[in-house]
């Protein structure tokens, strides 16, 4: 059995759902061959990649591989590595009748800024041979030399309606059978982030064919553990040692980064027993602490900071 | 008493990993020779001096060289030391450690003190030394023979440590003691140091890892939490020559056993606030904002308490860095994992750590085979974890 979020992924703009007037727009480029560097900005799951993947085999066909060079800003780390992969890859010439090879560089959000001053400079030694797909979260975090140089589409996340062609695509498919409101749920748990749904469902159907809410609510319940509210109730009634140390602990098994666990604090915040005015005070710490985050060295310091304010 | 002075080795059979050294160490006791043992820390220079003394029946006479600052001082010492037969009549080794650390003007004449001391001595005399090339004790090499001790092999180690647990009674998995072994680089001494502190943390045992610096580190960190005014706790950590980054996993460990509510959250902001200024420093380069990083976690903290507490507070040294190490270790092949999937599946393998594997596990759980190119090891580890 192959992994959904793979097997249906789209390979021609036909079948992307969502981001109309971004897939008929590139779609028009693809034509005439001719494009000019490309940003794309937004949530995950809203199809950058897949439309950066349809791009490449639309104008290259079979031998889309040999000229469409994919990496990764935060696994291919530092700009060195990145410049001698390009470098290479780009020095070789086109080995088709359209008279460019593409780089698609996903997450440059994380790329540091001398690391995006470097990619600048790339970036023109390269333009005759090449050109880049940038894609990114927030477009924000990218210096506007960068930006200037590129031609930016700003993706949205996915409506109920994408979702629901989505879903029901993959039913027919793989002979699931929908009952009612599963599609809402599907859509209520992704945040149109199509990649969640396409998980939850294939993880659900492991379980069953017969695919309903309930099964889809405790599905995400499973993914994920309610551990960090418990870490904060524990916080709450004063044993703060121990909610500073399950929170560490929780961090390292989980892999994850000071601010996922911001993100997941903020969200838990509404469904503890506090008075309002605390709540929002929690709420305004978060912020505080997430600006100093991105400017400190130490990201448990800061998560302890702001665990040590839950204290009653 | 630290595991290191509990476990010190008292028989020649329980020092691991230095069996030529320790013959060659041998004989020359035997043959009153004097002998510079050298090489890492921890290897069991003095250690092996101990236990020879200790199955053998002689005295260990322990002089450190750092004591004796000068050739007057040497030469009244040693001569007492060496000539004396003791009237009992046990026979004794003269360990002198760290015969390296003789230094600057002071001990001018020094080593040659020693060098014609030794020559009358009726015991064998025995030198540790981390570098024993060095130039001021030249005079004494010549007349020494050089014993050298290997850093110590990881599995050795690994072996002592798990005889510690075993006779103390604690559990454990042999993953950490590997961990921590090889960790160690061939330092048995401070892989029995993270041994203890990192069962105390695991387990809640009392007990304090044994550090060059945690003297030190101890009572910078009495003065900050119970000083009463702020200025006198200013500069003693600019002017003590303790890692910073070490001293910060300690205030950090400790300040929640010593602050409570309202003056908790106050300590945890300095802190924070120092770790900003701390994260420019590292960004820009521009030092100088140390010295807001000191204040803050010096003076800030003071500050931050309302009322002092008197009374002893035994402080741990955090394990956070030494966990997350081995967490990483264990998280090895996760990230093979998500780096294979990846690449399949055009994601970066943080994300795939953080939005697909926890889907994975589930799919591979309900024994539903899934073609992703995982090897049965990976495909058993997402069924496990």
């Amino acid at each position: 059995m192959e992994i959904w979020i793979e097997k249906y992924r789209p390979s021609t703009f036909a079948e992307i759902r969502g981001q109309k007037n971004i897939v008929e727009r590139i779609e028009a480029m693809t034509t005439q061959k001719s494009m000019p560097h490309l940003m794309f900005a937004g949530p995950s799951g809203v199809g950058k990649s897949t439309i950066a993947l349809v791009i490449a085999r639309t104008l290259f066909g079979e031998k889309w591989r040999e000229n469409f060079l994919e990496l990764n800003a935060s696994d291919d780390r530092g700009i060195d590595i990145v410049r001698n992969t390009i470098k290479n890859f780009a020095r070789l010439k086109s080995i088709s009748n359209v008279p460019f090879k593409i780089i698609f560089l996903d997450e440059c959000d994380s790329l540091t800024k001398d690391a995006q001053q470097a990619l600048r400079r790339t970036m023109e030694n390269f333009t005759k041979s090449t050109r880049f797909i940038l894609s990114c979260n927030f477009s924000s975090k990218l210096i506007e030399p960068i930006k200037s140089r590129c031609a930016v589409f700003r993706f949205t996340a996915l409506e109920e309606n994408d979702v629901k062609e989505i879903v029901e695509h993959i039913a027919k498919n793989e002979k699931l059978k929908i009952s009612d409101g599963t599609i809402k749920a599907l859509f209520d748990i992704s945040d149109g982030d199509c990649r969640k749904v396409e998980n939850a469902l294939q993880s659900c159907a492991s379980i069953s064919n017969k695919i309903t809410p309930e099964l889809i609510y405790d599905m995400v319940a499973a993914v994920n553990p309610i551990e960090i509210k418990n870490i904060l109730e524990i916080a709450i009634k004063g044993d703060f040692v121990r909610a500073r140390d399950l929170l560490f602990d929780v961090r390292l098994k989980r892999g994850l980064n000071g601010l996922d666990i911001i993100k997941q604090i903020q969200k838990e915040i509404w469904n503890l027993k506090l008075d309002d005015k605390k709540k929002i005070r929690l709420i305004d710490k978060c912020g505080e602490i997430e600006f100093r985050l991105v400017e400190g060295s130490d990201e448990h310091i800061q998560l302890e900071t702001l665990l040590v304010n839950f204290i009653e | 008493m630290s595991w290191n002075e509990k476990f010190r080795p008292n028989r020649i059979r329980e020092i691991v990993g230095q069996d030529n050294a320790i013959v060659a160490l041998k004989e020359c006791i035997m043959q009153r020779k004097p002998a510079i043992l050298h090489g890492p820390t921890g290897t069991g220079k003095t250690s092996s001096v101990y236990a020879i003394a200790h199955e053998y029946g002689y005295d260990l006479v322990e002089v450190n060289a750092s004591d004796i600052r000068n050739k007057k001082n040497m030469d009244g010492f040693m001569k007492n030391a060496l000539m004396q037969e003791s009237l009992i009549s046990k026979n004794k080794i003269i360990l002198i450690d760290e015969i390296d650390s003789l230094s600057g003007v002071k001990d001018r004449g020094g080593a040659s003190a020693i060098v014609s001391a030794i020559k009358e001595s009726n015991f064998p005399v025995v030198f540790t030394a981390n570098n024993p090339y060095e130039s001021k004790i030249r005079s004494l090499r010549t007349k020494s023979k050089l014993i050298e001790y290997k850093k110590v092999h990881y599995l050795e180690i690994q072996k002592k440590l798990k005889y510690i647990l075993d006779s103390l009674g604690i559990e454990y998995t042999e993953d950490v003691l590997k961990t921590i072994a090889l960790r160690s680089g061939g330092d048995v001494r401070g892989a029995i140091n993270d041994l203890e502190v990192l069962s105390s943390n695991f387990d809640h045992l009392e007990g304090i890892g044994e550090r060059e610096n945690t003297e030190t580190i101890f009572n910078i960190l009495k003065l900050v939490f119970k000083s009463n005014e702020a200025k006198n706790v200013l500069g003693i950590l600019m002017n003590s020559d303790i890692n910073l980054d070490e001293f910060w996993l300690w205030l950090d460990e400790n300040l929640p056993r010593e602050y409570r509510g309202k003056d908790l959250i106050e300590a945890y902001d300095k802190l924070s606030r120092a770790d900003v200024f701390y994260g420019r420093i590292r960004k820009w380069q521009y030092w100088r904002y140390l010295v807001y990083v000191d204040a803050l976690l010096t003076a800030g903290v003071t500050a931050s308490k309302g009322k002092k507490e008197a009374g002893f507070v035994s402080y741990k040294r955090g394990g956070r860095i030494l966990k997350m190490w081995i967490m990483n270790r264990k998280n090895a092949m996760r990230k093979e994992i998500s780096k294979k999937l990846a690449k399949k599946i055009h994601m970066s393998s943080g994300r795939v750590t953080k939005e697909v594997l926890p889907y994975l596990r589930i799919i591979v759980k309900n024994k539903k085979g899934i073609d992703v190119g995982l090897t049965k090891d990976e495909v058993n580890y997402l069924n496990e974890n």
